[in-house]
């Protein structure tokens, strides 16, 4: 029991000695918690809000006037027959009209002429829902083209192009985001580095005074080991401040400025449990790297 | 004499058969080192300087790697000894250094416990056998004073006080009064002897003869790393 204190104090001892660079790796380490906790939430949010949008993926299918009826229905059975198809409604020209009627205004649509209207028989195709992706996107925009190559077909009007955009925006973001946190997950590792190099250096003549009388490598090495775990604990538990006066202020500002009742949670309970496990994770592996550099037993 | 230790009666302490310390450089710091040391015994090993009395205690306290031959504290062969088992041997060794060897940012009480520390002993006990320890060596008033506060000869009694105070079978002091005017090196070295007296064995490196004639004890007389005289004390 003494000696756990024992090794406690001095671990703690360590952190005085070379207050900067600790003061330095603890912000950094809940800097860069902050942004992966950023990134993960922001993954999460955007992933179910793109996963909404797939529930409701439908495109519109416009036919030629001249379409047989014939080759309607056949167009229509084929349809449903296709993979990623759930469901085929036809549209019929006056349910178009009616809808642009609803859309524009009768007066407006009566003054238009006849051929500016998109009178003509369509198909309302929704997808099934999926995971929607870059590539699943890519997918659909082929057999998009493919269906307009058909000879009764004349536009196929989807927004999968929006889709597109989105996917493209949130995968670079995510990158981005990955490259970010990388930076400032190395910078943290280097900062603990440091820290622990000096504390070692500084307490070097302490070190062989404690392998002469026989301290084993547990003994000395522990401290050290104490003191990164405790800078990245802290830098965990700074991050967790940070984010928690962040989601704070985000609600405050929301609910009263905008009036918007948003349920936007920055501190789920699994982010918590990141913010102190990855600091105290870090913190120990920078001891491990420099410990392991310069304090050759 | 062979590795074995077995010499037919009480086992010797210590023993060096044939030893040789080689460095990269090609230099042999010590050469052929046969000798045996009994418990109790005080030995000193002199010579001059660069004759191999550094390397010598370096070598019992596995701060060096042996080149050659075998080395034998307490029966136990230090070539076969694994490294993580290195701290346990010094346990065994109380270790006395010509520079104390102190922590400066450490209280005399600390510098004297952390021999007791390393072994997990409970605070209690640490701080009755420092206690004891300092009262022993005359330093108990300066418990909470840290090294640089002190003299040299005072410096000395604390590394004294850290090598005795978990209670080594073998104290191993390397010029231990290098530093010291000639009262406190009487001073010091009397120390060695009442501590050989209690039945501690105990081996002192020195270059002062006149210190050397003053105790009728074994010496071991180094030169170019050779023993050259090995007399038997009174």
């Amino acid at each position: 029991m003494y000696t756990a204190w024992y090794l406690v104090r001095n671990g703690l001892k360590g952190l005085g000695a070379s207050w900067l660079v600790t003061s330095m790796s603890t912000l950094t380490i809940s800097v860069a918690l902050v942004l992966i906790g950023f990134f993960l939430v922001f993954a999460l949010h955007v992933g179910s809000l793109v996963d909404h949008f797939s529930e409701s993926l439908r495109l519109t299918v416009y036919l030629k006037a001249d379409t047989p009826e014939r080759e309607l229905l056949k167009f229509k059975q084929t349809l449903e027959e296709m993979e990623p198809v759930d469901d085929v409604r036809f549209v019929a020209p006056e349910e178009v009209e009616a809808e642009v009627q609803e859309l524009l205004g009768k007066d407006l649509v009566a003054g238009l002429p006849r051929e500016a209207l998109p009178l003509q028989p369509a198909v309302e195709i929704r997808l099934k829902g999926q995971k929607i992706t870059t590539e699943k996107v890519n997918d659909i925009l082929g057999w998009v083209s493919r269906m307009k190559e058909v000879e009764w077909v004349d536009d196929v009007v989807h927004g999968l192009d929006r889709y597109r955009l989105i996917l493209v925006l949130i995968d670079s973001f995510r990158y981005l985001g990955v490259l970010i946190a990388t930076i400032v997950i190395l910078a943290a590792l280097f900062f603990v580095y440091s820290n622990i190099r000096l504390a070692v250096l500084f307490r070097a003549d302490e070190i062989g005074v404690m392998r002469l009388v026989g301290a084993t490598n547990g003994f000395i090495k522990t401290p050290f080991f104490l003191q990164g775990g405790a800078q990245g604990l802290a830098g965990g538990l700074l991050a967790l401040l940070l984010v928690a006066v962040l989601n704070s202020h985000v609600q405050t500002t929301l609910t009263s400025d905008y009036l918007v009742s948003l349920q936007l949670d920055l501190l789920p309970a699994g982010i918590a449990v990141l913010f102190l496990l990855g600091g105290t994770a870090l913190g120990l592996l920078g001891t491990w790297m420099s410990v392991g550099k310069y304090l050759k037993i | 004499m062979n590795p074995s230790g077995y010499s037919g009666k009480t086992a010797p302490m210590i023993q060096f058969f044939h030893v040789y310390k080689r460095y990269p450089n090609g230099i042999e710091a010590v050469k052929d080192l046969t000798f045996q040391i009994d418990p109790g015994e005080l030995v000193f090993v002199t010579g001059p300087s660069g004759a191999g009395k550094t390397t010598l205690i370096r070598l019992m306290l596995m701060m060096e790697d042996i080149s050659e031959g075998e080395v034998l504290i307490q029966g136990r062969n230090l070539r076969r000894l694994k490294r993580k088992s290195i701290p346990f041997l010094r346990r065994n060794l109380g270790v006395v250094f010509q520079d104390f060897k102190l922590i400066p940012t450490r209280t005399i009480f600390e510098n004297v416990a952390l021999s007791l520390e390393i072994l997990g002993i409970p605070f209690p006990e640490v701080k009755k056998r420092v206690k004891q320890m300092l009262e022993q060596v005359g330093l108990e008033k300066y418990a909470t004073h840290y090294p640089p506060m002190l003299s040299g000869g005072e410096q000395q009694r604390v590394a004294i006080a850290r090598a005795l105070v978990n209670d080594p079978m073998i104290v191993v002091a390397d010029e231990p009064t290098g530093n010291l005017d000639p009262d406190l090196a009487l001073e010091i070295m009397n120390s060695f002897h009442e501590l050989h007296k209690r039945g501690t064995t105990v081996i002192v490196a020195t270059h002062d003869r006149y210190l050397l004639e003053r105790y009728a004890s074994r010496v071991i007389l180094l030169n170019r790393g050779f023993i050259i005289q090995d007399t038997k004390g009174t």
